[in-house]
């Protein structure tokens, strides 16, 4: 059995991610880094957590790729009373069948927005990561299984933590990634300002590909082939985390296994069927970044988040790539 | 987009952990040069070679000094400097040579910025060359081998370093450095391609300065320029026209090597060789000898600029031998000869000077100021000197009387006077009047022997009832004395005696270095004895009156050739170290050039030899081949040749894919990395074909191998690319840097 991707699978699978990459520029303009992380993370088949103020088109961004790759869009405002049942559904005494009938949650769409997440209580956020890592709801004594393709985008705001539940260091490392959106530019942002549109839902995006040709996607990406030395550049860069003084724990093998994956998602965007150092240098910090903790925590979270960047810029700084 | 790998760098306080390392070492390695020098710096030295290590393992003492220090130090090194040429006056350059170890030392235990590095290098710079000049050895050879690289790589550190951190301060942490780490640090760094490369260039410059060096003819290499005459001062007077009493012991102090002796014929090597340089036959004032003008007269001057003395133009004798002298600068003006010679040659011309080969005696226009070598063929050591015939005039008669009457001579000494009754005394003591000179010479040693012992110091202050002639003074008590005692001694009872007899200083013995086989004869063998005229022979006899000595040296008896250098082996570890300046000696030095010649022709037909072999052998081989080619084919012969067919065709296989396969099980893909190296060397361009070149080397690189282009087909464009001009291509080489 061959290890490696056939080209023409590449090609195809470059096509359709440009035509992705090209719908979803329509409406997130200017920001075509976060569009290529994005997909990344849906290729990759992780789930991505935002960290940005309000209003900076978290919502559109997630709509976007829903409308592009034709897939069911759902969007879970978490609050401090939001029940598990709330997001991953509930079962209801039907009259008719005399049986109790499972009603799915928002969280069985393709496309989940978890808006906010760490506004609700822990039970609640539990019980969505679950579905992040297995793929399956439990709930009434069964399994469901939810979509597939699946991606939560999860979102929290940096600033503002005034009575929140902060995700633990456990469920952070089930994201893929964690992003920042950033505000647009100027010139794009006067292109927003023009566009009568305020609502996601009144964008009208037609589908480029379908959901069957992105779970191909996801399945050519494991063979994407990684060649030993980049390897070892990748678990150098995981080991030199474990004994950073700096950090309170390194990166765990599920980081290692992420950071991988991640690197021959973006190996497939840019029609590689093989990784180059310089993917796992680009993705190292969206992929680890959030899942490291300071020995000594800094006065915020915005603190902490600029001083693990540095840390991390040092040790990849640090390490000559193959 | 693609960017060029990034080699990791030694940050900045690793930077100036190195600085710091190489820094002390080149203080280190400049200093211990100053031992070849002959100046006296031990003290300097002890401290310098001790704060070397302390401050490899304690860099953090070094910040610790506080300002008072730094701003006192200058002040205080200067304030030694003059101290030290004060309590030496006159020799500049051991003074100079201190006060540079002294701000090698401060440089060494202090922080060192940027400017006081470039000091450090300047600094050894002076003592590695000063030694140089002055020692002339093949040490000297290895000490600017090593201090060349050792500033190269400190250069090199502090650029780096420079453009590492620019002009800031070096971080904190550079002074908790951890060797080992730092080792392994630099090893993983370190370009070994540009490592083995600039080590290849520098052995490489070495050897072709070596081979130039073997054939180009030479000039002057020994000279020591004029750094020797500030550095050994003034000649000693114990080896000048005027020789006082003590004078001679005074040179006995020095340790110093004085001349070195190749012989030919070890078989002809005395177990007490006696070096003559002068002969003071005049004692003109008490305590004092000179040479007297008479004798002087005797002394022929060359004609002109030359490189040959002729000697007492003896036939060539079976059993002659030669010897070669290198006689070390600021001695004297004479030249040791330890007998009579055919010839004496020098490898450089000399200005005229003068000598007489009966006599014994050859004098230079003035002390050498550098190395002086020269060789004395037919030598015979055997046949004492003759009396010296004088300036002749054109048909061969001597100008001036054989014998010169101060040989009988008392001096200052009046006839009856109160000394005269002193030494008539003393000689009819010692023999009956009508006693041969040997006889005499005998008993008037073992008279003295019984009086006096030998001692350097001498007490001979005048007293109350005592002659007031010091020589004489000394006869007359019974206290210790040194060898010019001895032989002052003798000269007045022998002529008191009606015995000509003389006075004469040089050198007496010496040791055998057996690792570069010669004679090495020391200042401290430096010795006066005397000579007594033989009329029924003609000659001068050798007498020795030193106690200990042998009365009549080992002119014509005593053990000669391996049993006497046995005896005379230097065993001292220092021998090793005194063997490399006669090695070098023996390089630099060429009468005429023939051995020079020979060297070179021995090095051209080594190489033309390993050729005329390369080719016989082929050609040999080309015509068996050919003899077993023509030869009738059997069905053995053809499986033979079908057999060596089948191993070429299989070792051409194994050499396309097994090799291949062989290396990457050992992780070392030749392909991979020649595709690395390319992508390394060739910059992002905008061209469309260096992008798809780019794409195929990174395939190369870092793709699966099924899925891979021709790898040759992609390094020639690679290196078309890299060959073309960056305007015209917009791809070519990274530039540097």
């Amino acid at each position: 059995m061959s290890d490696f991707v056939p080209g023409p699978a590449v090609t195809d699978a470059r096509h359709v991610l440009e035509r992705i990459r090209a719908n979803m520029r329509v409406t997130i303009r200017g920001k075509d880094e976060v569009v290529d992380q994005v997909l990344v993370c849906l290729v990759a088949g992780g789930h991505l957590l935002i960290e940005d103020l309000p209003g900076v088109g978290k919502t559109t961004l997630a709509y976007s790729l829903a409308r592009s790759i034709d897939c069911d869009f759902a969007r879970i405002q978490f609050t401090s009373d939001l029940l598990p049942s709330d997001v991953t559904g509930v079962g209801i005494y039907d009259e008719q069948t005399k049986a109790f009938v499972f009603k799915p949650g928002p969280v069985f769409a393709n496309i989940v927005l978890a808006d906010e997440i760490n506004r609700a209580p822990p039970k609640t956020q539990s019980a969505l990561l679950e579905v992040m890592e297995r793929g399956k709801v439990s709930a009434d004594g069964g399994t469901h299984a939810a979509g597939a393709p699946f991606m939560v985008f999860a979102t929290q705001n940096p600033v503002d933590y005034e009575g929140t539940f902060p995700l633990p260091e456990s469920q952070l490392d089930r994201f893929l990634m964690r992003l920042r959106m950033g505000y647009p530019d100027a010139a794009n942002e006067l292109d927003i300002l023009r566009a009568s549109q305020t609502a996601y839902d009144a964008i009208a995006l037609e589908p480029v590909a379908s959901r069957a040709e992105v779970l191909q996607l996801q399945a050519l990406v494991g063979q994407v082939f990684v060649e030993d030395s980049v390897l070892e550049f990748l678990l150098r860069i995981v080991a030199a985390t474990r004994t950073e003084a700096e950090f309170k724990a390194g990166i765990s093998v599920r980081g290692g296994l992420a950071l991988k994956r991640a690197a021959q998602a973006r190996a497939l965007l840019r029609g590689r069927d093989f990784i180059l150092p310089e993917d796992v240098q680009e993705l190292a910090a969206p992929v680890l970044a959030h899942r490291l903790a300071l020995a000594r925590p800094g006065a915020d979270a915005l603190e902490e988040r600029q001083a693990v960047a540095a840390v991390l810029r040092k040790i990849l700084a640090a390490l000559p790539p193959p | 987009m693609w960017t060029e790998p990034k080699r990791p760098r030694l940050n900045l306080a690793e930077l100036h952990q190195l600085r710091w390392l190489l820094g002390t070492l080149l203080a280190a390695l400049s200093a211990w040069t100053v031992p070849d020098m002959g100046i006296d710096a031990w003290g300097w030295l002890a401290l310098i070679t001790v704060a070397a290590p302390v401050m490899l393992w304690r860099p953090a003492w070094s910040t610790r000094l506080p300002g008072w220090a730094h701003r006192l130090a200058f002040p205080v090194i200067l304030g030694l400097a003059a101290v030290d040429c004060r309590l030496d006056p006159g020799r500049v350059l051991p003074a100079l040579v201190r006060l540079t170890l002294m701000l090698l030392l401060y440089r060494m235990v202090t922080a060192r910025k940027r400017r006081d590095d470039l000091q450090v290098i300047v600094l050894g710079l002076f003592l590695v060359v000063v030694a140089g000049v002055l020692s002339v050895s093949v040490v000297f050879v290895l000490q600017i081998l090593a201090f060349t690289a050792c500033a190269l790589l400190f250069l090199l550190t502090i650029t780096l370093a420079d453009t590492a951190g620019g002009a800031a301060e070096a971080p904190a942490e550079w002074a908790r450095v951890r060797w080992l780490v730092l080792a392994r640090r630099v090893r993983a760094v370190a370009n070994w391609y540009v490592v083995l490369l600039g080590g290849g260039l520098f052995v490489g410059l070495v050897a072709v300065s070596s081979i130039v060096f073997i054939f180009l003819p030479r000039f002057e290499f020994e000279n020591s320029l004029f750094l020797s005459r500030l550095v050994q001062g003034k000649s000693k007077t114990g080896f000048s026209e005027t020789v006082s009493l003590g004078a001679v012991t005074d040179i006995q102090n020095d340790p110093g090597i004085a001349f070195n002796v190749d012989v030919s014929d070890r078989a002809q090597v005395p177990a007490t060789p006696y070096w003559r340089m002068l002969v003071l036959d005049d004692y003109f004032a008490p305590g004092q000898f000179r040479i007297s003008s008479a004798l002087m007269g005797t002394l022929r001057v060359t004609p002109d600029k030359t490189t040959r003395f002729l000697g007492t133009e003896r036939r060539p004798r079976a059993g002659a031998s030669t010897w070669t002298v290198y006689f070390e600068p600021g001695i004297s003006k004479y030249l040791p000869l330890p007998g009579r010679f055919g010839q004496l040659m020098f490898a450089e011309q000399q200005e005229p000077f003068n000598g007489n080969a009966e006599l014994g005696v050859v004098a230079l226009s003035r002390p050498p100021t550098r190395m002086l070598a020269y060789q004395l063929d037919e030598l015979d050591l055997t046949t004492p000197p003759t009396e010296p015939v004088g300036e002749t005039d054109e048909s061969g008669e001597p100008r001036s009387a054989p014998k010169n009457p101060d040989y009988l001579d008392l001096g200052l000494l009046v006839k009856n006077d109160e000394r005269t009754i002193w030494l008539d005394k003393m000689t009819a003591e010692i023999a009956a009047p009508m006693s041969t000179p040997e006889d005499f010479a005998r008993r008037a040693c073992a008279w003295l022997e019984r009086r006096h012992l030998t001692a350097m110091q001498v007490a001979n202050e005048p007293a109350e009832g005592l002659p007031t002639d010091t020589i004489v003074r000394w006869l007359a008590g019974t206290q210790p004395g040194h060898c010019e005692y001895f032989a002052g001694a003798f000269v007045l009872l022998a002529r008191a005696a009606g015995f000509p007899a003389r006075m004469i200083v040089g050198f007496k013995g010496g040791k055998w270095n057996s690792h570069s086989e010669n004679l090495v004869v020391r200042n401290s063998d430096a010795h006066a004895w005397a000579e007594i005229y033989d009329a029924k022979k003609n000659a001068w006899l050798r007498v020795d009156p030193t106690p200990g000595a042998d009365v009549f040296g080992s002119l014509t008896g005593g053990r000669r050739g391996e049993a006497a250098l046995q005896a005379m082996t230097d065993t001292r570890f220092g021998a090793r170290f005194d063997s490399l300046r006669v090695f070098w000696y023996r390089r630099i030095v060429s009468f005429g050039q023939d051995t020079q010649v020979r060297l070179a022709t021995a090095v051209q037909q080594v190489f033309e030899g390993w050729g005329r072999g390369l080719k016989d052998y082929l050609r040999e081989k080309r015509v068996q081949f050919r003899a077993w080619f023509a030869q009738p084919w059997d069905w053995r012969r053809l499986a033979w040749g079908a057999g060596g067919v089948m191993l070429l065709l299989v070792g051409a296989r194994w050499w396309r894919t097994g090799r291949l396969a062989w290396l990457r099980r050992r992780g070392a893909d030749p392909i991979r990395r020649e595709a690395g190296r390319w992508l390394a060397r060739l910059a992002a361009g905008d061209g469309a074909d260096a992008v798809t070149l780019r794409g195929s080397l990174e395939r190369l690189r870092y793709g699966a191998a099924p899925t891979w282009p021709d790898p040759a087909k992609i390094f020639r464009a690679a290196r078309r690319v890299a060959a073309r001009p960056r305007a015209a291509g917009g791809s070519g080489l990274a530039s540097p840097g």
